[in-house]
């Protein structure tokens, strides 16, 4: 690497005081404006757990209650009562585990093929994978019914899992420019020393595309858990009912349990919490990938 | 750092306390096993949640109580946004050739699912029952028939709507409390005493007659308050233009005006989850059962008076003119497996005095069926004395045609452009008759095919 | 060995031909046609999923586009009036001039918005982990619960947005309850939402070198230097998938709309986007085969406008590895 030489010592003298300055100012305007932005963002959650925890007549106040002077659990306790929570719970989380390790292999597996090897037909492949995402759910909703009622999948939950594990044209574009942007010369390496792609594929590229996997891991994870037309209409039996079906219990035509719904919700919002939190986890500046001999 | 949230709560509510509290729902659940060792098994599919759908379930109890041949499955099948009208999974059922025994339906969507053939005739069974058109309500009549034979059981006959207006409003405004407006033009007369504007915002307003559930409902409430029609039967079409529809568009649109555009007035910070006349800063307005309920409940020291919907001659001759039933009916999918016994759950829930009281108890709509003892409770009801009322009085139904929702979603956009100001009254009327004509033919030609 | 002028070589010519059809599809040398192998498998997923699950759904829905189609009845073919009348229905075009009023203004917006939160999250600081689940929150509190929240803060009288404006002296417009304000409440509202491209973001920037910023830094480049020279080349990958996706799914955009509008289409048709239009022909109108013409006539517009983007914007995205 060429550039070795020119870093360490190179700050002019009359830089460093104005650095300790300019550092303060960066760190309480960066303060300043994150907490900005989280009370901004922090304003329909707040909603949500406020709501969740009000008596019926601070609801229906007006003008609008923000902060109850009466707190109550009436709410959580009416909420999780209305539906089987603990096993639309389980259901969800089922759905959603095998979703996202289908999505995250399959997709994964799927955009290797599309970036890493030099190929003839994959641009022509990857036109095709991405005009799928073109067309609208709705006018394939019926015709994929059939299909799957067909295929005796109905009333289970095949229709909502199995097609995770033959890619998402989403993740598959998305992990795509990821690993477009890793460089060529780590394949070939690999290459010139035997490794066969597969290897490739898990020992390499894999493990350095960590964030964009924790993403889409987070995303199908997210999608599969509040997923409400597919249970619908592909699910009979109110056993196998997800929490986003539950969710909707609280709705009359004229009007919703508001207090339930909020309890209801603030739960269900809780575990895609913990999977962004961990998630966002892998999220840290990693490798550097660019003159890695140096 | 990381608690932001919970401090300022903390911070805010300083002495707050917290408590268990009654929960304020049951845990009945929204679908059914059917009992045990019964001979048939039908399938009913209910398509709301909260309490209504709870009383769904209990009233299917009641039904395999009074009987021991067939058991109820009741299957939780609520619209996929938002709303009970678009039924996806009935629809996928259907096409899917899986359909349920019993389905629900919206009346006036009827004229349409009957074209599409994908309800079963019920005329034989309606004439062996020995039921004709004395047993139910005149306007529940016309709703279940449609060219002539009958297609739904109507058990939930919806009464839009009596009129209630704010005694305590009224007595602020410098009006007689007890006396209600008869007229539109005394309504305009009242309003004009109630408005009070801050700035270019409307705070308190007599009636926001173009928001009485919807642009389209609010055309058809005032429009046959007017003493308008919105179909021809003998001429097979739409009548949007028909003067006193143009003439109620008008008094809304002009209305809209007075108070500086329909887009000033917001009255109330839509977080309520209670009609906004719960607000206090309306004086009048005609509300459904469950929103009046609500009103009752959470704004007790409220007086609120009931009545009949005003009118306008010379179209309409008498109060309540305006009113029409709407509501929900139970019809056999073409294709269910069990349409005899299907039959008996409709019948018995919409057209026995058993059934319908048992309907009245769990799930609390009035019933469509005149010769139900239950409908003397409902007249001495606190709560639903003035629904009676009106029950008792509605001529009126929304336009039962085979493009009834085209035709309601073209009356909401153009009572909105009109309402806003865009087109006048007239034109937005040539233009919705044009558009449904045009997809009433379109319509024909498709299931003629 | 020798072919004499009697014998016609024709064995050889076909075999030849045949080579050739197969060069051109596998591959010319050993090298390439390795690679295709490898690619075929990594790809056969993806294969096999769309002739399993897309192929006969996408067929059907173009085959209904041809017919009167009503979702519960055998369709009939009709060939291509439902095209025809789709060209001369003026809400058609309103709701195509709406979805493009919403894509130009929300997709730029929404991607520099992304970016931003992205790279506030990014900074290395105290609590950067519940930043950055607090700044995402929006993005899964479920749409039941932030609807009404939204309502109220565009509530033209009590609102969040109108007190605010009011402090400066503004009087703020009506918001949902205007035609001309609607469709800029709901891009406001999708932008809220920008926490999943945040998130994209956000991964991609792990991977701009920290190495050539320090560089940069030393060789005296200032912060918007950097950002501009070696941040955004590094991130351009997942900009141009941001642009695309964005685009494609604006086109689709209904969710928000249904549920801030009561499914109506905004005050006058003002935020009718034909994601919207198409629901209604489908489930409302029971038009599944105009509804079907109207997703293929808006595929059209999506292809047609992803290639343009892909050739104006794709080539000067910078690869780090291709």
């Amino acid at each position: 690497m060429a550039v070795a030489h020119r870093t360490a010592h190179a700050l002019p003298a009359r830089r460093r005081p104005e650095g300790v300055w300019q550092k303060l100012v960066e760190r309480i305007v960066s303060h300043t404006v994150l907490i900005t932005f989280s009370v901004i963002f922090m304003i329909p959650f707040f909603w949500m757990v406020s709501g969740s925890l009000k008596t019926g007549q601070d609801l229906n106040a007006f003008p609008v209650v923000w902060f109850p002077k009466t707190l109550t659990l009436e709410n959580y306790i009416a909420g999780l009562q209305v539906f089987p929570f603990v096993r639309y719970l389980f259901n969800t989380l089922v759905i959603c585990v095998f979703s996202m390790i289908g999505a995250v292999l399959s997709s994964s597996f799927v955009a290797y093929g599309l970036a890493r090897i030099e190929w003839r037909w994959r641009t022509l492949l990857f036109v095709v994978i991405l005009s799928t995402m073109m067309v609208p759910f709705y006018v394939t909703m019926v015709p994929l019914f059939t299909m799957f009622r067909a295929m005796g999948w109905t009333n289970t939950y095949l229709p909502l899992i199995v097609p995770h594990f033959f890619g998402v044209p989403f993740f598959i574009f998305l992990l795509r420019q990821f690993f477009l942007s890793i460089p060529r010369e780590l394949s070939e390496s690999a290459r010139v020393d035997g490794a066969n792609e597969l290897v490739i594929y898990w020992r390499i590229i894999l493990p350095l595309a960590k964030p964009a996997l924790a993403a889409v891991a987070l995303f199908q994870f997210l999608t599969s858990w509040n997923d409400l037309l597919g249970p619908l209409i592909y699910l009979s039996d109110a056993d196998h009912y997800t929490l986003s079906l539950g969710l909707t219990f609280f709705r009359a035509e004229y009007s919703s349990q508001f207090g339930p719904l909020m309890a209801a919700s603030t739960v269900v919002v809780l575990p895609v919490i913990v999977v962004f939190f961990f998630a966002q986890r892998t999220f840290i500046q990693g490798i550097t990938l660019t003159g890695m001999k140096g | 750092m990381g608690g932001l949230g919970l401090g300022v709560l903390g911070l805010a509510t300083g002495g707050c306390t917290i408590t268990k509290g009654t929960p304020p729902i049951s845990n009945v659940g929204l679908d059914k096993k059917p009992a045990p060792g019964r001979k048939t098994t039908i399938t009913v599919y209910s398509v709301w949640g909260s309490t209504v759908g709870e009383g769904m379930v209990k009233l299917a109890q009641r039904f395999e109580e009074s009987q021991p041949d067939i058991g109820v499955r009741v299957v939780y099948a609520p619209a996929g946004i938002g709303g009970g009208a678009v039924q996806q999974k009935l629809f996928t059922a259907i096409a899917g050739n899986n359909p349920p025994d019993v389905a629900q339906l919206v009346p006036s969507q009827g004229p349409q699912w009957a074209e599409l053939g994908i309800m079963t005739d019920l005329t034989d069974r309606y004439r062996e029952a020995g039921l004709g058109p004395d047993d139910f309500f005149p306007p529940v009549w016309d709703s279940i028939t449609y060219k002539d034979r009958i297609w739904q059981v109507q058990w939930d006959a919806d009464p839009n709507f009596p009129f209630f207006w704010n005694k305590d409003l009224f007595e602020e405004s410098g009006l007689d409390p007890e006396r209600p407006p008869q007229t539109i033009e005394e309504v305009d007369e009242y309003s004009a005493k109630i408005l009070r504007k801050s700035g270019a915002n409307v705070t308190k307003i007599g009636m926001i007659p173009w928001d009485t559930y919807g642009a389209s409902n609010s055309l058809f409430t005032w429009g046959f308050a007017h003493g308008g029609t919105f179909y021809d039967p003998e001429k097979e079409e739409v009548t949007p233009d028909n003067e006193y529809v143009v003439k109620a568009l008008e008094w809304i649109a002009r209305y809209a005006k007075s108070v500086g555009g329909a887009d000033r007035v917001t009255v109330t910070p839509p977080g309520l989850q209670i009609h906004p006349f719960g607000t206090g800063n309306i004086g009048m307005a005609p509300l459904v059962a469950p929103n009046y309920r609500d009103v009752k409940v959470n704004v007790p020291d409220m007086n609120i008076g009931a009545a009949l919907l005003p009118f306008q001659a010379p179209g309409a001759d008498r109060p309540g003119a305006g009113a029409w039933i709407g509501g929900w009916s139970m019809f056999i999918p073409k294709g269910a497996r069990h349409p005899d016994e299907a039959w008996e759950f409709l019948r018995w829930v919409g057209a026995t005095d058993e059934g319908t009281r048992a309907q009245w108890e769990t799930v609390g709509f009035p019933p469509g069926y005149t010769k139900a003892s239950v409908l003397e409770e409902i007249k001495n009801d606190p709560l639903m004395g003035p629904f009676y009322d009106v029950l008792t009085t509605a001529r009126n139904i929304r336009p039962p045609i085979p493009v009834a929702d085209f035709y309601f979603t073209q009356l909401d956009e153009n009572v909105s452009k009109a309402v806003l100001g865009l087109v006048t009254p007239l034109e937005a009327m040539r233009t919705v008759k044009e558009n449904v004509m045009a997809e009433w033919d379109r319509f024909r030609k498709a299931v003629k095919a | 060995m020798t072919t004499t002028s009697m014998t016609p070589p024709r064995p050889a010519a076909v075999g030849a031909r045949k080579r050739r059809v197969l060069a051109s599809v596998l591959g010319e040398t050993p090298r390439e046609r390795r690679n295709f192998l490898w690619g075929l498998l990594f790809t056969s997923p993806a294969i096999i999923g769309l002739a399993w699950f897309t192929a006969y759904p996408v067929f059907m829905s173009i085959y209904y586009s041809f017919t009167s189609a009503t979702m519960v009845n055998p369709p009939d073919f009709i060939g291509l009036d439902n095209y025809a009348v789709l060209m001369s229905d003026s809400t058609w075009w309103r709701s195509l001039a709406n979805t493009v009023y919403y894509i130009v203004v929300s997709v730029p917006l929404g991607i520099a918005v992304a970016l931003f939160l992205a790279i506030l999250l990014n900074l290395k600081v105290r609590g950067q982990s519940i930043y950055r689940v607090i700044f995402y929150l929006p993005a899964i509190v479920p749409v039941v619960a932030s609807a009404v929240v939204w309502l109220y803060v565009f509530n033209p009288q009590y609102g969040v947005l109108n007190t605010v404006l009011g402090w400066f002296g503004i009087t703020g417009p009506g918001w949902l309850a205007s035609p001309d304000w609607a469709m800029p409440a709901l891009i406001i509202f999708s932008t809220w939402g920008a926490g999943n491209l945040m998130i994209i973001l956000l991964a991609g920037l792990q991977d701009v070198p920290q190495d050539l910023q320090d560089q940069a830094m030393v060789d005296g480049a200032g912060r918007f230097r950097r950002f501009w020279h070696v941040t955004i080349p590094f991130l351009s990958p997942h900009l141009l998938f941001a642009l695309v996706t964005g685009l494609i799914a604006g086109f689709q955009f209904f969710t928000p709309v249904f549920v801030l509008t009561n499914g109506t289409g905004g005050p006058a048709g003002s935020t009718l986007v034909s994601g919207l239009y198409l629901y209604q022909n489908a489930f409302q109108f029971f038009k599944v085969g105009y509804a079907s013409a109207i997703a293929w006539v808006l595929f059209i517009i999506v292809a047609l406008a992803t290639a343009l983007v892909f050739r104006l914007v794709g080539r000067r995205v910078y690869y780090g590895g291709a």
